[in-house]
């Protein structure tokens, strides 16, 4: 009866796991125990995690083409939706595993809420990277953007939250319509209401379809934090708490730019849009390297670095998106993998610091907290590219691509990347390690179990930077994602 | 009038909306205006998909959103209101930096 079980819950695993970690968000929020909500959250957030590895495991390593079943919802899995549903509900479970060293209340009534807005948007990413049709895409994306949006506002004390809270909605606004009229045009344009349809030889409306994918392509970009677009980027962060913060600057980021890499993924097979959606994203990719580059090294405050250092990275997967060939497509989800764990780390890291979240309160952080310490040096060493970290791979990827179909400016847009990283990289660094801790600096530093909280995220931040010691899995693994997509017969 | 023309009219206003909303939401200065410019933007949006002839659950689906928007931006406005004593952008980011410092602008 088990292996029965077993074998139905894998027939119908790409909704299993966006239903695990949106039904676990309404069971958190109903129940009224702060630890009761949390026990229900970790356990949905594992639940989902297991099924997307088993998931990825099957697809992306045994190469297993599986019949799934037909849902009430258009989901299904295709190599990046596989990937990205394994990467974002392993994040939601590694994030609300440290809630309570993360979230800085001891409101009861608004922990459980706080819990289940943040599996509501792991989930809504997961659906979006899953989606099959346009609507579905639409929906899975405003919902993961409203549970950020509810986030941000949650954090009792904070009035600049408020204030996030509000810019984000605003610019969600925006970029909601810019994707409800550009999911319409392309479904117009292409003729289906699929996706996949996008990959389709000869369009219905070619000019309608194209225009449609650029309004998509834009909408997701601002949904990302993509440069010039990030104005919402840097109050949300901050403002809204490390718990918020962590949740819009990783698994958010990380998940609008899976939607993105695998809309890339699917325009780059259609001969009659490939070059303009190319042109588009390469061109957001710059602006993203430049924009966020230059705000990272401007930044005083923790979880700001951290959000424009990503949107430096994240300029990186829209450049190796923007190639559309297989070596493009591995290295954006290779990158993606190593910007959600240079963000954790770098976020994690610093909510272990403690202090009033400038880089003051980094001063001398290696003799008070050494994981900590260690795993903001990972993050920064991973903003820098430097060899042995995953990024270093990704980018090594992305700069052999451009190079071989002569895009010289992607590959030097890659290494000013780095360059810049190693500017506000070093910093990080050396606060930490030269630099000694004033009385001001240790206010608010977590204590006893809320210290050991952070550990695992911790670990698993670390773990991600190493992975560029034995990449071997991990690039298999991309590589046959992006060769899945580019292989899909329209 | 050919119906064509219609369709065609009929697109171009809503996208005339849909602009006119989205230059509200991304720029004005007030909350409530901002709140009320993404309405008008997915309004448009909505509007544009229906002249288009889109199917009814991707019309319903922006619909939905838009609502969702509105009911949570109106609470934010709320909550604004009663936390700053007003709802105007310049104030609230500067009653905001005087607890955090500034960073230079990219």
């Amino acid at each position: 009866v088990i292996a029965a079980c077993l074998e139905l819950a894998r027939l119908h695993a790409p909704l299993l796991v966006v239903e695990a970690l949106l039904g676990g968000a309404a069971l958190s929020a109903i129940l009224p125990s702060a630890r009761a909500s949390w026990v229900v959250a970790i356990l949905a957030a594992m639940t989902a995690t297991t099924l997307g590895f088993d998931l990825a495991w099957r697809v992306l390593v045994q190469d297993l083409r599986p019949a799934w079943a037909a849902e009430g919802v258009a989901i299904a899995a295709d190599g990046i939706g596989v990937f990205a549903a394994a990467l974002l509900a392993a994040l939601s479970a590694v994030f609300i595993s440290a809630a309570s060293a993360l979230t800085e209340t001891s409101n009861a009534r608004i922990t459980p809420f706080m819990f289940a807005l943040a599996l509501s948007a792991a989930g809504g990413w997961c659906g979006a990277a899953l989606a099959q049709d346009f609507t579905t895409l639409f929906l899975f994306v405003e919902i993961a953007w409203m549970a950020g949006v509810g986030l941000v506002a949650l954090r009792p004390e904070g009035g600049g939250a408020l204030n996030g809270a509000m810019r984000m909605l605003a610019a969600g606004g925006v970029g909601a319509a810019f994707l409800l009229l550009g999911a319409g045009l392309a479904e117009r344009g292409v003729g289906s209401t699929q996706l996949a349809a996008l990959a389709a030889e000869r369009l219905a409306i070619p000019v309608l379809g194209a225009a449609g994918l650029a309004l998509m392509i834009v909408a997701l970009a601002l949904k990302a934090g993509a440069a010039p677009f990030n104005s919402w980027v840097s109050v949300c962060a901050s403002a809204g708490g490390a718990f918020s913060g962590i949740g819009i600057g990783v698994v958010g980021a990380c998940g609008a730019a899976l939607a993105l890499v695998r809309l890339a993924a699917l325009a780059a097979l259609a001969p009659q849009m490939s070059n303009g959606a190319a042109l588009l994203l390469a061109c957001l990719g710059v602006a993203a390297v430049v924009v966020g580059s230059v705000q990272a090294i401007g930044a005083v405050n923790i979880q700001r670095l951290a959000v424009y250092a990503g949107c430096a990275q994240l300029g990186c997967v829209l450049l190796g998106a923007a190639l559309g060939s297989p070596a493009g497509l591995e290295s954006a989800l290779l990158q993606v993998l190593a910007m959600a764990g240079a963000q954790l780390a770098v976020m994690t890291g610093g909510a272990g610091a403690g202090g009033d979240g400038s880089l003051r309160s980094l001063n001398g952080l290696v003799r008070r907290a050494p994981l900590s310490a260690a795993a903001i040096t990972a993050g920064a060493l991973s903003y820098m590219g430097a060899p042995l970290t995953l990024v270093f791979l990704g980018r090594w990827r992305l700069i052999e691509a451009s190079l071989g179909v002569g895009w010289w400016w992607a590959a030097a847009a890659a290494i000013a990347t780095s360059l810049a990283g190693v500017f506000y990289g070093g910093l990080l660094i050396e606060r930490i390690y030269f630099r000694r801790a004033t009385v001001a600096t240790l206010q608010g530093e977590p204590r006893g179990w809320r210290a050991y909280a952070l550990a695992p995220a911790l670990c698993i931040a670390i773990a991600v930077a190493a992975l560029g010691l034995e990449p071997g899995g991990m690039w298999r693994a991309a590589a046959h994602a992006s060769a899945l997509m580019l292989e899909r017969a329209p | 009038v050919s119906p064509h023309f219609l369709a065609a009219a009929a697109l171009a206003m809503a996208i005339a909306v849909m602009a006119c909303g989205i230059g509200a939401g991304w720029s004005a200065r007030n909350a409530a205006k901002r709140v009320a410019g993404t309405l008008a933007a997915m309004t448009g949006a909505a509007l544009a998909l229906a002249a288009l002839g889109a199917s009814e659950a991707h019309v319903l689906a922006g619909i939905v959103v838009a609502l969702v928007q509105t009911a949570i931006g109106a609470a934010l406005v709320v909550r604004l209101h009663e936390h700053y004593g007003g709802g105007e952008a310049p104030d609230i980011d500067a009653a905001d930096a005087q607890r955090e410092p500034a960073e230079p602008d990219a």
